[in-house]
């Protein structure tokens, strides 16, 4: 029942995004393959895959054109203030049909943490592809980058969010 | 003033407490933000750095093997340049959230300058460009390994250095706790006091401000009753019920004494004499009186006996009366009187025109005087006296009615009155519904209009005989007369006059007394004049114990000397006649003679002697 609606919502949310983008490119479907490199690969209780029937693989085409976010802020890893540019994890979620918001998170350089107990409805955290409005290198700590609005919503600047903060993120498995 | 210094040491240690408080609270946050800073959280990045470069170390190693053993190694060639990207990146983060001291940076500045070299020397050999040879790929491996033990070193370094400055922040933190805790309470203290004493001083405010209010009324009281007069007022009515009684006893004995003198005095000298002394003692009466009816006024006691009677007659009257003062005063006066009936209390306005007739004849300075009357329609009758003196100011118009107020008499010659005329006048015209109008002004001299009703019945045969000047002699055909009276001089006085009268007298200071006397033979007395107020007894106590023991109604009549409104009440209600001093020889031979039921003899005063 809940994944059916999550599963309406996306599509009603894709239907809204696509009215705006469907004349100069065709409809969204992440069911196809991904043409590009794979920036990530989603597996667990997800409701659209196109790779191996379990995984959801995204390059970054595909990352753009879902409903895009930005915002900026301090981080412990940068300096100064940084633009961020990307998918917030609720409408990534919702478009996948994510059964959860629960979800572990694995980076290139083999960190691993569980992301729980975060409130993605309410704050638009991302899945950040931009960095002042450039693509991410490795060096940058990019790709992707789970990113929190920290000075929009300094209650967000808590210890264990930072360890939320996975860089170079590779992979997610929502529980 | 040590309240003052109290509350602001108190205040100033208060506000001390609030800096203290202030600045540690920073401290705390400070130290707070320090503790984060020189957490061992750093070492996750150290570790993560380690862990990239192993893993760049394995990934060049699978490539060289894969070299080595001519198979391909594209796909190793990719990851070990992507490994070499996140060593990259982790070393960078590490580098940037790496909190150590000068003393701490300087030792681990030279390991991350080692690495760095390492890094960038080997960034042409990973380059996309690039392809490695085993020996290069053995170096880079070697490089790897020395800096994941670099970084090792690095990390247990850290560790200590952190764990030492944790502790010391830890126990920073728990001093600012302390020290927070301490001036915590010290404000608390501070503030306790301070409120205790604001209210101590605010409680104290109160009490004396309602000192103060209690006070400013009574002040209030004070003066209230000082400006409506109560207290003068009251102190001069007392004074003069008591000065009276004291003064009117032997002012009274005076006149007696000087009227029983005349019989005894026989040649022309000792006789012009006696008019002289008589003439100082009934201007001297007159003074006194003046100064009593208008306490008497004041006090309510005067009532009026209206009656129907000729203004015409009652003006030629008193013209004949003034004539002769005028006359010494080279004034003239003109009567213009129709006859016109009157319906007032003649007594009463006997006494303002008197006095409105001696003042303009002693102050108004001037040479003639009109005394007109005439008919006003059919209900009033308008009087009116004019002179053409100085006139009176219009700014002195309220005042010349007030008491003891003379204008033209500044050095208050006293042989002229003492200035109770037109207040008298005054009082009397308000108490006999006359109404009087002044008009004056300094040219023109002064009109005074007196309007009295007009009778509305016919007019009486007989006048009144209250105007009339008595000058009469009573012959007293030996009847014997008791005299009452504690005071001897006022006894002797009284019988000197009756004597003088023919009558045969006994005196006594108390009805006792006077029965003790009687029983020695003197028979029954005809009449008895007692005192009101008698040393042991009221007079009509007396009279009534004396009527007693003769077993026989004796004719009495009271004297008193009292002004006092009770007393006069009290005397009245005896029911026997009440004569009050100073007395008139007239008046007493007039009370005299009804009492007795004689006719009054009509003689002069010369004929008697």
């Amino acid at each position: 029942m809940k994944k059916a609606i999550a599963l309406l919502f996306a599509v009603a949310a894709l239907a809204v995004s696509g009215t705006s983008l469907s004349k100069s490119q065709p409809e969204l479907d992440l069911s196809q393959p991904a043409k590009g490199k794979v920036l990530l690969s989603i597996r667990g209780d997800i409701q659209v895959h196109n790779h191996n029937a379990d995984t959801l693989e995204l390059d970054r085409d595909t990352l753009q054109r879902l409903p895009r976010t930005s915002f900026t802020t301090h981080t412990p890893w940068t300096v100064g203030a940084s633009t961020f540019a990307g998918v917030t994890v609720r409408d990534l979620l919702a478009a996948i049909g994510a059964g959860s918001q629960r979800f572990k998170a694995i980076a290139i350089d083999d960190y691993l943490i569980t992301v729980e107990g975060v409130d993605f409805d309410r704050y638009p955290i991302l899945i950040a592809y931009e960095l002042d409005e450039k693509p991410m290198t490795l060096r940058d700590l990019g790709p992707l980058w789970l990113m929190f609005p920290f000075d929009d919503h300094p209650e967000l600047s808590t210890e264990i969010n930072k360890a939320f903060s996975v860089w170079q993120l590779r992979e997610m498995e929502i529980l | 003033m040590k309240g003052r210094i109290l509350v602001v040491s108190t205040l100033l240690a208060a506000l001390g407490c609030i800096a203290a408080l202030i600045v540690i609270m920073k401290q705390i946050d400070e130290t707070r933000e320090r503790l984060t800073r020189e957490s061992p959280g750093a070492m996750n990045y150290l570790m993560q750095a380690t862990h990239n470069i192993n893993k760049l170390a394995d990934t060049i190693h699978r490539y060289r093997y894969a070299i080595l053993a001519g198979q391909p190694a594209d796909e190793f060639a990719t990851d070990y340049r992507e490994t070499f990207d996140v060593v990259w990146s982790s070393f960078r983060v590490f580098e940037l959230r790496f909190p150590g001291d000068p003393e701490q940076q300087d030792q681990v500045a030279a390991q991350t300058a080692s690495i760095w070299e390492f890094l960038r020397t080997s960034e042409p050999l990973i380059a996309h460009d690039h392809t490695l040879t085993p020996t290069q790929a053995l170096q880079l491996i070697d490089g790897a390994r020395a800096h994941s033990r670099q970084l090792h070193i690095i990390g247990t370094r850290f560790f200590i250095y952190s764990s030492v400055a944790q502790d010391a922040t830890k126990a920073h933190l728990v001093a600012l706790n302390r020290a927070f805790w301490i001036f915590g309470a010290a404000l608390f203290l501070a503030a306790g006091l301070l409120i205790w004493l604001v209210r101590r001083v605010t409680l104290q405010a109160a009490s004396s401000q309602d000192l103060t209010k209690k006070t400013q009324r009574e002040m209030a009281n004070v003066v209230e009753q000082l400006q409506s007069g109560h207290k003068e007022k009251r102190k001069i009515e007392s004074f003069i019920a008591e000065a009276s009684h004291d003064l009117r006893q032997p002012l009274q004995a005076l006149i007696f004494l000087i009227e029983s003198l005349k019989t005894h005095v026989h040649n022309q000298e000792g006789k012009q004499t006696l008019l002289a002394i008589r003439q100082s003692a009934a201007h001297l009466s007159k003074s006194f009186n003046s100064v009593l009816d208008l306490s008497q006024l004041d006090a309510g006691k005067i009532t009026t006996k209206k009656s129907t009677f000729d203004l015409g007659h009652f003006l030629r009257l008193l013209q004949l009366d003034y004539e002769p003062i005028a006359a010494a005063e080279n004034i003239s006066i003109k009567l213009d009187a129709e006859p016109c009936d009157v319906e007032t209390d003649p007594v009463l306005l006997d006494r303002i025109l008197r006095n409105l007739m001696e003042n303009a004849v002693k102050h108004s300075g001037a040479t003639q005087i009109a005394l007109r009357c005439y008919r006003q329609g059919n209900k009033s009758v308008a009087i009116v006296l004019q002179d053409n003196g100085v006139g009176i100011p219009a700014a002195e118009h309220d005042n010349i009615f007030s008491e003891y107020y003379q204008i033209s008499n500044q050095d208050r010659d006293r042989s002229k009155g003492f200035g109770l005329g037109l207040a008298i006048v005054k009082r009397l015209a308000g108490l006999t519904d006359i109404d009087l109008q002044l008009q004056s002004s300094a040219a023109s001299g002064t009109t005074l209009t007196l309007t009295i009703a007009a009778a509305t019945s016919q007019r009486p045969l007989r006048e009144s005989t209250s105007t009339t000047a008595f000058d009469l002699s009573y012959h007293g055909d030996g009847q014997l007369v008791a005299v009452i009276d504690d005071q001897p001089w006022v006894r002797a006085s009284v019988e000197a006059l009756l004597k003088a009268w023919r009558f045969r007298t006994i005196s006594a200071a108390s009805a006792e007394e006077l029965l003790a006397l009687l029983d020695t033979g003197n028979g029954q007395p005809d009449l008895i004049i007692a005192d009101y107020q008698l040393q042991r007894s009221t007079g009509d106590q007396a009279i009534a114990r004396i009527r007693t023991a003769l077993d026989q109604t004796i004719p009495a009549l009271i004297i008193t000397g009292n002004t006092s409104s009770d007393t006069l009440a009290l005397a009245a209600t005896s029911g026997h006649p009440v004569l009050q001093k100073p007395i008139e020889p007239e008046a007493m031979i007039e009370a005299v003679s009804t009492i007795l039921g004689n006719p009054t003899t009509l003689e002069t005063i010369d004929q008697v002697v």
